[in-house]
This record gives structure tokens, sequence and C-alpha cells, in this order.
């Protein structure tokens, strides 16, 4: 008998708390969605903060410098430097599909400076090999419209001309960020010139390495790469700034990173003189020994990122 | 008697270790300087950032020195000239020219001559129409091979932009904008200077204003240009909500 009160009372204990329990469900559920919306807009609000303890005050701006995919490998041809295949067969031969729209991003920008490298180089095989890998991923990434998908048949029809390459390329480069812009994805617009930043920073210290090794490294070498070193410091304050506006995590990690490689330029002691009458810099030096350190940073974090292990 | 042995000749081992211990320190120092990415570089090239240039002569026990070189542009000619000081190996200079840095053609083969003599030489390009050239001086050597010397960047273009400008001063890196600058910005009217890829003063266009907070651009017609990035304010309200 009692058994069975004790069944009964059981049965109509769940009756009654089934509901009560669904509630409770239902409001942790709200509780946490309505936390996690809390968290989004203290993100934002973040992020408002940084952007505004940067400028000062509403409506003014900052211009920066930023790399662009055709500057450092026009240099190294500028400088008569040999073509190095090695420091491309990374990229060349990855058969890595990115999945998110961070490693899209930062490998087209990476793919854009090694396909101006062979062209540059008159490498024609590898050109279409580079072009074939751009093309994928402007597609993937949502980057191709009326404006871009004419620039980007001008540039196949180009491959071979690097002067017109050159050309239409920068153009490329403008019509996409103006789309990003547009559908209000500035961010990845960034994250592209993020990979124009690695892969033209890892093409110089490597090509500078290889310059010393083969004891070719004479102070016409050392006067100009120096300040193209000098340039890639203010470049990296630069993306610094603009990275840290953005608060997904992908986007941080990466600012996280730069700002280790920034510490490394810290070491480096870059000193200049700036000529007023020639209106030029002039005598950068660095404390060289330290060089190399970043270039094993910049080359390990590379190739993390070309095989999407980052 | 074998234990005796074996005492004795680790004792022997021993000493050598401890005699020969600082020759040990010396040449494993020896080894990480030639290894280290840039330890031979220190002593084979100017450091110290003196006006003049030193290049050495690879192939050669004394130092071949170009002094300076130049370009003059006078109406639509480039005067080039250049100094230059111990010229044991070298045969001749050559320049090449560049409309836009990557595709070189020879200009001039310029007779060296003596050996250490301070020599000022000059040559007149005489096909230089408006625009931005690249110059190239290139010593040939006794052995045939040819070592870069240095790289010239001449303007020729006469244009008047003074009125044009933000600041007289570069900027370095980056630059704040007034809000006045802005509207002039957002017009077309306004330029501002910044150092380029081989630190030259450049002026350069600035991307129009709209409605998002960063605008980028890039000049097709210059791969040494920096992109001009302008990344501007909005109240709270305006700024967008990063995803």
């Amino acid at each position: 008998m009692i058994q069975s009160v004790r069944n009964k009372y059981k049965h109509t204990e769940k009756k009654v708390l089934k509901p009560f329990i669904s509630a409770l469900v239902i409001l942790v559920s709200f509780c946490l969605i309505s936390s996690c919306q809390n968290d989004t807009t203290e993100r934002i609000s973040d992020s408002s903060d940084a952007y505004n303890e940067m400028l000062l005050d509403s409506n003014q701006a900052v211009v920066y410098t930023v790399p662009t995919p055709v500057q450092i490998t026009s240099a190294l041809k500028l400088l008569d430097i040999k073509y190095s295949d090695e420091f491309i067969q990374e990229t060349k031969n990855n058969k890595t599909s990115y999945v998110s729209t961070f490693s899209k991003a930062i490998n087209l920008g990476i793919h854009l400076v090694d396909l101006t490298y062979v062209v540059i180089y008159d490498n024609s095989q590898a050109s279409l090999i580079y072009f074939d890998k751009i093309e994928k991923l402007t597609r993937e990434l949502d980057l191709q419209n009326n404006r871009t998908i004419p620039v980007l048949t001008k540039c196949k029809k180009f491959i071979t001309n690097k002067d017109s390459l050159f050309y239409t390329l920068l153009t490329l480069q403008n019509e996409m960020d103006r789309k990003l812009f547009e559908s209000q994805k500035e961010e990845v617009s960034l994250i592209i010139i993020a990979g124009f930043y690695i892969e033209g920073l890892y093409m110089l210290t490597n090509h500078y390495e290889k310059l010393m090794k083969n004891k070719t490294f004479t102070s016409f070498y050392s006067n100009n790469l120096n300040n193209i070193i000098f340039q890639q410091k203010l470049y990296l304050e630069s993306l610094l700034d603009l990275l840290k506006m953005y608060p997904d995590e992908d986007i941080q990690k990466l600012n996280a990173s730069l700002v280790k490689l920034q510490k490394q330029f810290e070491e480096l002691n870059i000193r200049y003189e700036f000529s007023d009458k020639e209106q030029r810099l002039k005598n950068v030096t660095f404390d060289k020994d330290k060089l190399v350190e970043i270039k094993n940073f910049v080359s390990s974090f590379r190739s993390s990122i070309v095989n999407d292990t980052y | 008697m074998r234990l005796l042995y074996i005492y004795i000749f680790s004792f022997i081992v021993l000493l050598h270790i401890l005699f020969h211990a600082g020759n040990f320190t010396i040449l494993k120092n020896e080894a990480i300087i030639k290894n280290t990415f840039f330890g031979s570089f220190l002593n084979e090239t100017n450091q110290g950032g003196a006006p003049t240039e030193k290049v050495k002569d690879l192939g050669s026990s004394q130092e071949f020195q170009l002094k300076y070189f130049k370009g003059e542009k006078i109406d639509s000619k480039v005067i080039l000239s250049w100094e230059a000081e111990k010229e044991c190996n070298s045969v001749s200079f050559l320049i090449e020219k560049s409309f836009n840095g990557i595709a070189f053609k020879e200009l001039a083969l310029v007779a060296g001559k003596s050996k250490n003599e301070k020599n000022v030489y000059n040559f007149i390009d005489t096909c230089s129409v408006t625009g931005q050239f690249f110059y190239r001086l290139k010593q040939k050597k006794s052995d045939g091979t040819y070592n870069n010397l240095d790289l010239l960047l001449v303007n020729n273009t006469k244009v008047d932009i003074s009125g044009l400008l933000i600041t007289g001063e570069p900027c370095i890196g980056k630059c704040n904008i007034s809000k006045a600058s802005l509207d002039e910005i957002a017009k077309g009217n306004k330029k501002i200077l910044m150092l380029d890829f081989m630190g030259n003063v450049v002026p350069v266009d600035l991307p129009g204003l709209n409605k998002t907070r960063i605008n980028v651009k890039y000049n097709p017609t210059d791969y040494f240009q920096s992109g001009v990035l302008i990344a501007r304010s909005l109240t709270k309200t305006q700024t967008k909500i990063v995803k």
C-alpha cells in the first residue's frame, strides 16, 4: 500500500516537475544566449574603444602605408637578385583546401605575392599554377563580381606580360577591396594585406640569407635591402594598429603572432637618417645578427598558414 | 696491473683535455660566428652608415670605392655622374635604364680611366622623356663579370604639387589627418607626402572616403609605392558591428 502510494506520488511528482524542468531548461538556455549576446556586445564595445583610442576624436583619420603584392618581388628584381625556386616550393605544390574565411584570405595574399614572383622571373609554368589557386580562392571568398571577373580574366591573359599583369593585379586588388568594403567585410581585406606582408617578409629575409651564404652580399644590397627591412617594420606597426580593431578570434590570434614579430623587430634596433636636402631615407642600419630570428619566425609562421595548421 | 694502466691512461686524457680546453672554447666560438646568419657579413660591408659607399671587390684584395652616383635633370636630359676610386679590377662601367624598375636595358658602357686615382665620370641621357626612370650602375671587372654598384631613381616630371599637399613633412609609417583635410581628400584635392619603398619621398593619391571606416588604394602604375590606407573614426552608433 505504502509502496503504491509512493509510486503514485512519484508519478504525480514527475508529472508536476516535468513542466518545471522544461521551464528551467528554457530559462537556462535563455540566460546562456543572453550572456553570449552580452559578451558579443562587450567585444564590439572593446573594438570601438580600441578604435577611438587610436584616432583620438571622431571623424579624424589616420593614413597608413600598407604592403602591396608586387613590392618585394619588384625590389628583388630591381636589385638584380637571382630567382630561387626553393622558396616557393611549399606554396606551389601545396594541395590543402582551406576551410575558414581567415585561411582563404591570408593564403590569397600569400599566393598573390608568389604569383608576382614567378611572373617577374619568367616562370610561366608556375604562373599558371598560382593563377588557378588564386582564381579558386577569390571564388570561395565571394570576391568575384561584375567588376572583378573581367580583371581576373585580364590577369590570365597577361600572365606572361609583367607590366600588364602587375598593373592588372593592383587594379584587381583595388576592386576586391572595394567589394569587401561594400559588403562590410573590410577585415577580410586586412587579412589579405597581412598575407602580402608575411610572404613579402619571408621572401625578403630568405633572399637576404641566401646572399649572405653565397658571400655575394655587397653594400649595394645592404644599402637597399636595409631600407626595405625598415619599411617592413612600419608596415607591421600599421597592421597591428588596424587588426586590433577586430575582435574575431582568428584575427586576434594573428595579431598575437605579429606582436611577437614586432618584439623581434624592436631587437633589431634600427637606426636611420632622413636627408631633408635629398628628401630621402638614408643609412638605415640595424643589428643584423637579430635578423635571423625574424627569418626563422616568419618562415615557420608562413609554413603553418600555408599548411593550414596555424 | 690492468687497472693501473687504465688509471694512468685516463689521467693523461684528462690532462690533455684540461690543457686544450681554452683552444676548444675558441674553436667553438669561431664556429658559432661562422654559423650565425649574418656573422660573415659584418666583415665585408660598411656598417657605420658612412656617407660614402664602399663595395668590396670580390675578386681583389683592394677595395673599390664608389663615392657617389647621382643624376641631375636639365630640361629633357638627365646628367648622370659618379666618382670612383681604386678601380683595380674595373674595365668599364655599365649603365642600365628602366621605366618600371623591373625590365632594364643597357644604356651605355663607359670605359674606366685608371687604377688608383679618384675619377669622376659623366654620362648624359638625352632620351629622357617626362616620367620616372631607374638607373642602375654596374662595374665590369677584368674577368668579365659584373658587380652592381648603385641604383638611382630620377623623376623627370615637372609638377607643382605645393598647393596639393596636406603637410610639407613626409609621413613615415602613418600620420593623423585633421577633419578639414579629410574634406579635401574627399574632394580629391589633397595629396600627402610619404616614403616609397626605396626610401624616397613621394606625393601619393589618397583614397576617397565613403561610408566605410577603412579605405585602401594601390597605385597600379608604381610597383614600389606602398598601398595607402585611410582609417576613419566614426561615432559609436555609426561604427560597423564586427561579426
